[in-house]
């Protein structure tokens, strides 16, 4: 056990914060795990801030970032199961998941987090319409029927035998 | 408490100030939370296999933007770092490109997944102005280094040139360029190699063409005015009375074999030296190919008297002293099947890359590729061109080749004549 009075690493590493979604739920969570954002580790080297309102993650996504962190702040984990834990972490979730997942890895800078989710939904995207794209990620499309039709003639052989999807 | 709060900063820009660029204010959905900021969407494009990428160019201007930017292109893939590029050479001047895509066996085989496989073709009509039409013979070697592949085209019996074409197959650019040295107006047989020189960030050419019996190795640093050297230093035997083939690049070095001869030779274009690599393992008897698996050679080895293939990974290093490792035993049903007479020894075994699953994804044969995962010791055996069946009969290489959109004149530093 560590005593309260001590000062050094092993006491910095039991410190915790809070970090509260934009739905109003607190999180508790390691120090260690929180400075793996580079964002929410700027704020507790400013200050000694114990609670964080991040006003734009829900309760959901701010949950599933935190497991990801603690699980990388763990060092009782070796580097395969850490990565066998971002394979699992990704696997099944929806488009809409990821959307919000990767937004809040931006948002939080959490570089590799950001990495692993934009694999994932690059994996997904990789058979779809370019009007599937548009609808997920609110695009309208600001091309001229004329424009499209000439960006499409002059990479024509992409468009050979493509068998897309659009569910 | 002092609450801290941290907003994402698309928000912010939108609310606060008006003068955005005219996609926002065309697009309301911007303001809200689903909007995915421009650097994501650049981390993602480059996940998608290259064939996505260009055929996403039509989702929005913005995309297009960030897909013809030059660093986004100048920027492999990383989703699929190295991916089988299938050329049939039809006519002594048309080729035909396929690249097939892809990091799982569900991937790349056509039955059960989706075809992630690209098609493109080039002519080479017309390279040479005074042609009467009559070609002396060039190996035809198709070689690919960084995106960008290129072999020798015709020498011209009018002219005495030999033509290198260069392109990339991912955009369709090309172009050919000529070429004459000092030394010689003729040659009867010429093999062109390229590589990619770290130290100078520079693409070389190796040119080595035959005349009376006589070698005549030269390298051309690519870049404006620059001229063709003379390399070797006659301390290897440079007989290349035989046909080169089976060439690869890897690592800043080429690799190549003789028909019908076991030793690997090699050239390193930041040493511009040639190296013979003749290892006991490589016995006469062994049918060699030579393949890449993970950014070193891989040389896989087959005699029939084995019933199982050898993966050796095959390095020079830096003092040049050869390394050799052992990498694999690949014993599988089809590989018995050789061994037994049962089925003709067609396999080559060429090594491509590692698969996501661990697997080994290896040239067998024609269009037919294999997945060899070494723990379980299984294969998976799979055509990955669906409808090629008229093909079958060209003459078909297979090169390990990095997909990228990188613009010929941006990688070459170089005019387009």
């Amino acid at each position: 056990m560590v005593t309260t009075d001590e000062k050094g690493p092993l006491t910095a590493k039991k410190k915790s914060v809070i970090i509260r979604s934009c739905d109003g739920d607190e999180f508790l969570v390691s120090e260690s795990a929180a400075v793996l954002s580079t964002s929410l580790k700027k704020i507790l080297e400013e200050k000694e801030d114990r609670l964080i309102h991040l006003s734009d993650i829900d309760n959901k996504t701010l949950a599933m970032v935190i497991a990801y962190l603690s699980t990388h702040a763990d060092d009782g984990l070796s580097d395969d199961l850490k990565r066998s834990f971002d394979q699992e972490f990704v696997s099944g979730k929806e488009f809409d998941v990821l959307k919000y997942l990767v937004l809040a890895t931006d948002t939080l800078q959490v570089t590799c987090l950001c990495y692993t989710v934009a694999k994932k939904m690059a994996d997904i995207m990789k058979n779809k319409l370019v009007e599937w794209v548009r609808r997920e990620f609110d695009i309208q499309n600001d091309y001229t029927p004329e424009a499209e039709a000439e960006i499409r003639r002059l990479d024509a052989w992409a468009w050979d035998d493509r068998q897309l999807e659009d569910d | 408490m002092e609450l801290k709060t941290i907003r994402f900063p698309k928000v912010l820009a939108t609310s606060d100030d008006g003068e955005e660029p005219q996609e926002t204010a065309t697009n309301p959905q911007e303001t809200d939370i689903h909007f995915i900021p421009e650097p994501i969407v650049e981390e993602i494009l480059y996940r998608v296999p290259a064939k996505t990428v260009l055929y996403f160019k039509t989702v929005c201007k913005t995309w297009l933007s960030i897909v013809d930017d030059p660093f986004f292109a100048k920027k492999p893939f990383s989703r699929a770092p190295i991916c089988p590029l299938l050329i049939f050479t039809d006519k002594p001047t048309k080729r035909i490109m396929h690249l097939v895509e892809g990091q799982t066996v569900s991937d790349l085989d056509p039955r059960i997944g989706h075809n992630l496989t690209s098609r493109t073709e080039f002519l080479e009509l017309g390279t040479c102005p005074w042609s009467t039409g009559r070609f002396l013979p060039v190996n035809s070697n198709a070689i690919s280094c960084e995106g960008i592949v290129c072999w020798a085209s015709n020498t011209c019996t009018t002219c005495g040139g030999n033509h290198i074409f260069i392109c990339n197959p991912i955009t369709g650019e090309h172009f050919t360029f000529r070429t004459l040295s000092k030394d010689q107006e003729y040659t009867d047989y010429v093999f062109i190699g390229i590589g990619f020189c770290r130290a100078c960030k520079r693409f070389k050419i190796l040119r080595m063409s035959r005349k009376d019996s006589t070698w005549w190795p030269e390298v051309l640093t690519v870049a404006f005015k620059s001229r063709w050297r003379r390399v070797g230093s006659g301390t290897i035997r440079l007989d290349f009375a035989q046909e080169i083939t089976e060439v690869v690049y890897v690592n800043g070095a080429i690799y190549w074999r003789y028909i019908g001869d076991s030793p690997i030779f090699t050239f390193h274009f930041e040493r511009f030296r040639f190296h013979g690599i003749l290892i006991e393992r490589f016995a006469p008897k062994k049918l060699i190919s030579l393949g890449v698996l993970d950014n070193s050679l891989c040389v896989s080895m087959f005699s029939p008297g084995d019933g199982h293939v050898e993966l050796w990974a095959v390095e020079i290093s830096g003092d040049n002293e050869l390394r050799c490792n052992k990498l694999y035993n690949v014993e599988t049903d089809t590989t018995r099947l050789e061994h037994s007479g049962v089925l003709g020894s067609r396999g080559r075994y060429k090594a491509i890359k590692y698969l996501e699953c661990g697997g080994i994804l290896m040239h067998y044969w024609k269009e037919t590729f294999l997945a060899y995962d070494p723990v379980t010791k299984t294969e998976r055996i799979f055509r990955v061109l669906e409808h090629s069946s008229a093909r079958s009969c060209l003459p078909l290489q297979v090169v390990p080749h990095v997909p990228s959109l990188v613009k010929l004149n941006d990688a070459l530093s170089l005019g387009y004549p």
